[in-house]
């Protein structure tokens, strides 16, 4: 009997039943990044060809002669996910294969830092590209080395407690935003079906699509590998990782109003946090408010303006072009 | 159809009768104004492809390696700053095994800052994998981006084609450019045996573990030694049809010869004159032009060098601390040579940073070493003498 | 497909192309813990005398299917139509929903499934016949449920009753407007239909001796419950107008309409006070309930109060009487004595402290006692009697061999739920008993006797749910009769679901500690290595590839899963 839960009170999830990712791939135990993948591929579908640069994934795809992800994928250099993803469309277009979707899949060294520059060409481009930077917030593959993405506070090799990090994440969503992309957003592998849709819209989409996903690391954060999504959630109903997308980098939009929870019951759960003194927390705690004040107004901002006037294409009769004067 | 050309038009119209379906580049002096032809061929229509005008030289060749990775044709072009910016991705393109061609314009590295011609920028890139062929002539240009498109789909290796700063990338010639029909047939569409397919789902590139590595590397330099062939086999095949044949290297004067003036691109133009006329002057001269660099022809190199009396090798290029790099691998490919067969063997680094290598300089060097005054088996022709050499305070100061 | 074991260099491809699944790789070897389904007691049903699947039935409401769940709440329990009207539901009070918008309506749902299963298709299917004989002594609530779930077991079952009608205080003690006596008739005919043989109108030790049936039988269950009364202690109540509660209540609930003084005091604060005070209202006698304690220490079911007090009853707590007052031979007010609450007793409530020179008269023409009851016990050997009780240990065992006891001659329960889920206990003790097991030193719980598997030594309980799948959903309207109507009628106060609301208040339920396939497992897992069972219920965990992460037992919303150690 077919049984629709969605009108359950418990809110069941209600996402696609197949799936193209494999069992057996290299992931830790309780991988956000691999649970990600899974949901990605559930959302994107069969039609997508996936591009890799190095990041844990380059290793949970599997060695060689083996691989996961039951689509067609590209393992590339660190910088150059972004680039890759365009190259692929552009091949794909000269061969007049349509239908297909290509997803950069990349961490957060390989968005924030190393790949940065290659990701703005990709935005400033608008390449028809879905991008989506799997957080965990440190260069976890290499073991654990803060990068851009690192948030204040938290322990890495390269900060060890007697230093931790004393600069706050890089603000990557609002970055790609004002490329003035059609779409970027942020996602939570706590709330699977606000992920799937967004990549589901972004799929929609043409153009260069942004899609942060903060994704837990049991490794990583010395976090115990069962609480990887209780964590996830934590870290949106805390509000240091607020829900929200944004269209024509103009349209801001909330999607989850966080419980604003302590802040010390998403800190408490990872020992990366563990050395922290109280005037740390507080710091956190101002600036996850700070960073709300600017959300709002941003937001409000957004609902005072138009999206971008549509394009007026040369008129069908005046096929000439002026060549440039010399 | 005949055309006045420079060195970099002869690449745009060679990669507009190839017909590659992506382009991916980025400008630098003096590579740009191959891009830039390519970028108007393409906005008039005459090129059918993708072009990604991207951010970076890394970028630029990523692009390819993902275009081609998808079963596109893929070009680009770029010169020393950007070559080495590729660097990564230029191992990444051979390893790959993904059949790119690459234009690069030779041009010295910063610093200081220099926009003439060296080769130290490609040879640089000498260990990555990569096919290396060096052109003397914009019509040699044209001809040899066509072949390397021909061989790289065969051997499954990228080549990079290399042109001289403004002696070649910015010189006007005569060219023959061949009509795109004749080109149509002597190169067919990619089909890539393995690449990124809906129907084949696979991963290109993952971890591999030391049990395997191995076995992809000997298969890269068993591709390089078959290219050989190929390179000697297309070069034939594009005489027959254009009456233009090519070989690994070209020899000018050799029958005889017993002083050998051994060169790269355009110096071997130069080099020709000088040979004409020690031949008039009794002196058995010739020349042996590198052309195909990677993949190496030791074996024809040794044959044509044995037993001949003296060898000057000229570099346009250092491998600091030891010799020019034409002349080490020369060396090299001369050792297995009987002792009673083997030439004497001395190295010329001259024409860095663009320094115009005259007719009166290529005598001096081949005199020099004819007649005995030079001894030493590296020379740095016409630079400022060292006199605190031994002191260290040359090094120092 | 890429050569996975290459003799030759041509056997492998130019660059590392892998399309070999990754699926040929066994990391579920790198684990030390696993997940495991295992179904737990929810609250509810740790907190249900009579043993019911409640989460499991709802969940199958939820569904849809109301006649599963309707098969299964009758699969052990023969009165859920009476139970559904007449508990006092403390599953409610420990219903974990209650922290989320209020506890479901269980006992709604109980009367909902219990009035769809009143159709012998929902009896359970029968095991064969043992050969095996048993007899009843008392056809209330326990005898009945022991009967019936022995009957279904494969044993022969002869219930003694001395009344017309068998029911127990179902029938003599409950009134029509709680208990529809047509309900309690077509769930008797029910557990007839298993083939349990009632013989009415026969008091063992009257008209059939105790030892004729430790011959005739098997094994012999004595479930006669409370019947007597106990006396208030007070001078002039061996009065004619000071009537036995329990007895009274029988005769109205039978139909008399004996004369009665016009105002009457009902001594009492427990159910049967509530429910003699409320017939009374019924006839037309005004009661006065008099109670020695406050409201908060009432043992009546809270709802009965709130009912009564509803319709108008007037209540003298923490008053006591101390003399019924009688004036010409006829009863004309109950001297009675404010009390204080003291420090609690050993019931844990507080005790109640006469307050001296505080009597005062409540001016009634007759007094109703209903301040407990004692069981009948005369026919029975002496060793087989413990004071007011039959001697039974926590097997239902009583010293005499082949006699058993359950429900509240044995136990002193206080509920035809206990009753109901004690008959299902001595059922099970009983059963092992005919069949030559070993018995166990206690009785199991009722759970014990579920279809499916669940470890009853854990409860979940609201720390053990994950609140994040779980939103505040208010707990619907219960329709009842308007006071005024329902005053002067006998006619049932509560209404029932209709199916709609039922499925609606079902999907309310959290399932605590229930396996409902909401497939968060499946959906979290970052392994792939959950799998909807095809064409059956439940999951397979693929032992191959789940690394032990724990991440669908934690985000199992119902604590259905467990993580256990791997056995190396």
């Amino acid at each position: 009997m077919a049984i629709d839960i969605t009108t359950y009170d418990p809110k069941n999830l209600h996402l696609p039943e197949f799936d193209i990712l494999h069992s057996g791939h290299l992931a830790c135990p309780g991988c956000g990044a691999a649970l990600g993948m899974r949901l990605a591929l559930k959302a994107l579908g069969p039609k997508t060809m996936v591009v890799i640069p190095a990041c844990c994934w380059a290793v949970i795809n599997g060695p060689y002669p083996y691989e996961a992800l039951g689509v067609p994928v590209l393992q590339v250099a660190f910088e150059t996910a972004a680039i890759s993803a365009s190259g692929i469309r552009a091949a794909l277009d000269a061969q007049g294969k349509e239908g297909i979707t290509v997803l950069a899949w990349a961490g957060d060294g390989g968005t924030f830092d190393i790949g940065f520059q290659s990701l703005s060409g990709a935005a400033e481009r608008n390449d028809d590209i879905i991008y989506v930077c799997y957080d965990n917030e440190a260069y976890m593959n290499t073991g654990i080395q803060r990068s851009s993405a690192t948030p204040y506070g938290a322990w890495t090799t390269t900060t060890p407690v007697e230093s931790p990090k004393p600069e706050p994440k890089k603000n990557m969503v609002e970055i790609m935003a004002e490329h003035r992309v059609p779409y970027t957003a942020t996602a939570s592998l706590a709330f699977p079906e606000d992920f799937v849709r967004k990549l589901q819209k972004a799929q929609s989409i043409r153009g260069a699509k942004f899609i942060h996903l903060w994704s837990s690391c049991p490794p990583g954060h010395k976090s115990e590998e069962r609480y990887s999504i209780r964590i996830a959630r934590l870290a949106v109903e805390t509000g240091v990782f607020p829900l929200y997308e944004v269209d024509y980098g103009t349209k801001y939009t909330i999607n989850h109003e966080p419980a604003f929870t302590d802040i010390n019951e998403y800190l408490k759960l990872q020992g990366r946090f563990r050395h922290l003194k109280p005037y740390h927390v507080e710091n956190m705690r101002r600036n996850i408010e700070w960073e709300w004040k600017r959300l709002r107004a941003k937001v409000e901002m957004g609902e005072k303006l138009p999206l971008p006037p549509a394009p007026v294409h040369a008129p069908v009769d005046e096929g000439e072009h002026t060549p440039p004067a010399k | 159809m005949r055309m006045v050309i420079k060195g970099n038009g002869a690449v745009a119209h060679a990669v507009r009768l190839a017909r590659p379906q992506v382009i991916s580049a980025y400008p630098i002096t003096p590579q740009t104004s191959i891009i830039e032809g390519i970028a108007s061929m393409v906005a008039e229509g005459k090129i059918d492809a993708r072009f990604i005008k991207v951010e970076s030289e890394h970028s630029a060749l990523a692009g390819c390696i993902a275009a081609e990775s998808a079963g596109a044709r893929t070009f680009t072009a770029t010169s020393a700053q950007g070559l080495a910016l590729m660097h990564e991705v230029i191992h990444w393109a051979a390893g790959a095994r993904l059949p790119i061609v690459l234009a690069n314009v030779n041009r010295a590295m910063a610093p200081g800052w220099s926009i003439w011609t060296d080769q130290t920028d490609s040879l640089s890139q000498r260990d990555t994998g990569w096919m290396q062929v060096y052109c003397q002539s914009a019509q040699e240009v044209v001809d040899s981006v066509i072949q390397a498109y021909k061989v790289s789909e065969r051997v499954l290796l990228p080549t990079m084609v290399i042109l001289d700063a403004f002696f070649l990338s910015h010189t006007y010639e005569d060219v023959e450019v061949p009509e795109p029909g004749l080109v149509d047939g002597f190169l067919p569409p990619l089909d890539l045996p393995q690449k990124m397919d809906l129907e084949h789902p696979a991963a290109l590139g993952n971890l591999v573990f030391p049990d395997r590595y191995m076995e992809f590397r000997r298969k890269m330099d068993l591709a390089h030694q078959v290219a050989l062939g190929v390179w000697d086999e297309v070069g034939r095949e594009w005489g027959e049809l254009t009456g233009r044949p090519y070989g690994l290297v070209e020899q000018y004067r050799m029958d005889d010869a017993e002083l050998v003036l051994v060169t790269a691109a355009t110096t071997a133009s130069t080099a020709r004159v000088v040979i004409d006329a020690l031949r008039d002057e009794g002196v058995a001269a010739g020349l042996l032009r590198l052309r195909v660099f990677r993949p190496f022809p030791a074996d024809l190199i040794r044959t044509i060098l044995a037993d001949r009396k003296k060898v000057v090798i000229l570099d346009r290029n250092c491998s600091f601390g030891h010799h020019g790099i034409f002349h080490q691998e020369i060396k090299s490919a001369l050792y297995e040579l009987p002792a009673g067969q083997q030439p004497e063997m001395h190295g010329v680094i001259a024409g860095l940073g663009g320094r115009d290598v005259t007719v009166e300089d290529l005598r001096g060097m081949l005199m020099g070493v004819w007649e005995g005054r030079i001894t030493k088996p590296v020379t740095w022709w016409n630079v400022l003498e060292a006199k605190g050499a031994e002191t260290g305070a040359v090094a120092m100061g | 497909m890429v050569d996975l074991n290459p003799k030759m260099l041509e056997d492998i491809p130019v660059t590392s192309y892998s399309d070999n699944s990754t699926l040929l790789i066994k990391t579920g070897a790198w684990k030390y813990v696993q997940p495991s389904y295992e179904d737990k007691l929810p609250a509810c049903s740790h907190q249900c005398p009579a043993g019911n699947d409640i989460s499991k039935a709802l969940d199958l409401i939820a569904r849809g299917d109301v006649a599963a769940a309707a098969r299964l709440w009758r699969a052990g329990n023969p009165f859920p139509a009476s139970l559904g009207r007449v508990c006092p539901h403390p599953c409610e009070d420990q219903c974990n929903r209650g922290q989320f918008g209020g506890a479901i309506a269980i006992h709604m749902m109980e009367r909902f499934l219990g009035d769809r299963s009143l159709d012998p298709e929902f009896l359970p299917k029968a095991k064969p016949a043992t050969g095996k004989k048993v007899a009843v002594i008392g056809g209330g609530p326990a005898g009945v449920a022991a009967a019936y779930n022995l009957a279904l077991a494969g044993h022969a079952v002869e219930v003694f009753d001395d009344k017309p009608a068998a029911g127990g205080y179902l029938r003599t003690g409950i009134p029509a407007y709680r208990l529809p006596k047509d309900v309690l008739d077509r769930e008797l005919a029910l557990v007839e239909q298993t083939g349990v043989q009632f013989t009415l109108n026969t008091r063992v030790g009257r008209d059939v001796s105790f030892d004729e049936l430790r011959n005739r039988f098997d094994a012999v269950i004595v479930t006669i419950g409370f019947h007597g009364s106990r006396p208030l202690g007070v001078p002039g109540e061996d009065h004619e107008n000071v009537y036995n509660g329990v007895h009274l209540l029988e005769r109205i609930l039978a139909g008399e309409r004996p004369e009665l003084p016009r105002r009457m005091a009902v001594v009492g604060g427990g159910n049967t006070a509530m429910d003699v005070a409320r017939s009374l209202l019924r006839i037309g006698v005004e009661p006065i309930v008099v109670y020695r304690r406050s409201r908060m220490e009432m043992p009546a079911i809270p709802t009965e109060v709130d009912e009564a007090i509803a319709e108008g009853i007037r209540f003298e707590f923490l008053t006591a009487p101390s003399r019924v007052i009688i004036e010409n031979g006829k009863v004309t007010a109950l001297e009675c004595r404010k009390m204080r609450l003291g420090e609690p007793d050993e019931s844990g409530r507080r005790r109640p402290i006469p307050v001296e020179g505080s009597e005062f008269p409540v001016e009634v023409g007759g007094v109703v006692t209903a301040i407990g009851e004692t069981a009948e016990l005369d026919f029975l050997p002496d060793e087989a009697r413990d004071g007011w009780r039959v001697a039974a240990d926590e097997r239902f065992v009583t010293p005499v061999e082949g006699v058993f006891a359950a429900g509240d001659a044995a136990f002193g329960e206080g509920t035809v739920t206990a009753a109901v889920g004690a008959g299902r206990r001595v059922a099970m003790v009983v059963d092992a008993f005919l069949g030559g097991r070993e018995l166990p030193s206690v009785a199991p719980p009722t759970q014990a006797s579920w279809e499916r598997p669940v470890n009853i030594d854990q409860t979940v309980h609201v720390e053990q749910l994950n609140p994040a799948y779980f939103t505040e959903v208010p707990r619907p309207e219960i329709h009842e009769l308007d006071p005024q109507t329902r005053s002067t009628s006998f006619d049932e106060v509560v209404q029932g679901f209709t199916e709609e609301e039922a499925i609606r208040e079902a999907r309310r339920c959290m399932v605590c500690g229930t396996c409902n396939e909401c497939c968060n497992c499946l959906f979290f897992c970052p392994d792939v290595a959950i799998h909807k069972r095809s064409g059956a219920f439940g999951f397979d965990i693929d032992g191959d590839h789940c690394k032990g992460c724990g991440i669908c037992v934690e985000e199992c919303p119902r604590n259905a899963l467990s993580l256990v150690e791997v056995k190396s």
